[in-house]
């Protein structure tokens, strides 16, 4: 029976991604097939869904570091370092990804981040202090 | 026992660092140095901690800097190889001098 379920759910998306259509394209191939099983139609709506968003497009940029930790980093390293610093951040994210996966690789990436944060501000504020005594004296 | 120099403190994780640049060859670049004392003390450090501790001791001129190769996986971004100068291993020998000598005069502090 889940086979048979699962045949139905493959040719209805074959159908779909074939035309190009939508949700309501849908319905009327589930009612043209009588298939009268909600739960699958609920299924195949996520599956769909799923599809949309994994055009050719998205799937490059999603293999890439997260954007905005890579921003953060712009944001708060001096040019002198930051090659080195996003190098070795994105050094990491490449091993985390083969090591783990994608989902995992972005999670690590944005860690290590977060955890930059404040040791780069802590260093600034040093770095200003020490500026500002040599002013001083 | 007073060097006549202006001794300059060492924190923990610059000792780490330089420890770990001169067990490399006295050659590495961010990775290798994040890794190195990972695998040898299991510490985690941030890249931030990491290379504004680089930067600190390189102000201090403990250490040199040299750009290296830059590879696909790092995005097109070139390594920083770091080297501890000759002021940075006289500098370490000296801290870890002065824990030892501190451990044998009262070893039951450990």
């Amino acid at each position: 029976m889940n086979k048979k379920i699962d045949n139905v759910n493959d040719w209805l998306l074959t159908r779909i991604l074939l035309v190009n259509s939508n949700i309501d394209e849908l319905e009327r191939l589930r009612k043209d097939r009588e298939i009268s099983l909600k739960t699958n139609l609920a299924s195949i709506r996520f599956k769909l869904k799923a599809i949309k968003h994994r055009s050719p497009k998205h799937s490059v940029a999603s293999e890439t570091p997260p954007q905005f930790a890579k921003y953060l980093i712009y944001l708060l390293i001096p040019r002198n370092n930051r090659e080195a610093i996003l190098g070795d951040l994105e050094e990491d994210f490449h091993e985390v990804k083969r090591e783990f996966g994608l989902r995992k690789a972005k999670f690590h990436y944005r860690v290590q981040v977060l955890r930059s944060i404040w040791p780069m501000i802590k260093g600034i504020v040093e770095n200003i202090l020490i500026i500002t005594k040599k002013l001083i004296m | 026992m007073k060097s006549k120099e202006k001794h300059v403190a060492l924190g923990d994780l610059e000792k780490y660092i330089l420890m770990a640049i001169l067990n490399n060859h006295n050659n590495s670049y961010g990775v290798e140095i994040k890794r190195e004392i990972m695998e040898k003390i299991n510490k985690d450090i941030s890249v931030g901690a990491l290379y504004t501790t680089l930067e600190r001791l390189e102000t201090k001129s403990f250490l040199e800097s040299r750009a290296g190769e830059a590879t696909e996986e790092r995005g097109g971004r070139a390594k920083k190889y770091y080297r501890v100068t000759a002021k940075g291993q006289n500098t370490l020998n000296q801290s870890l001098n002065e824990i030892a000598l501190m451990y044998n005069l009262n070893p039951i502090a450990f």
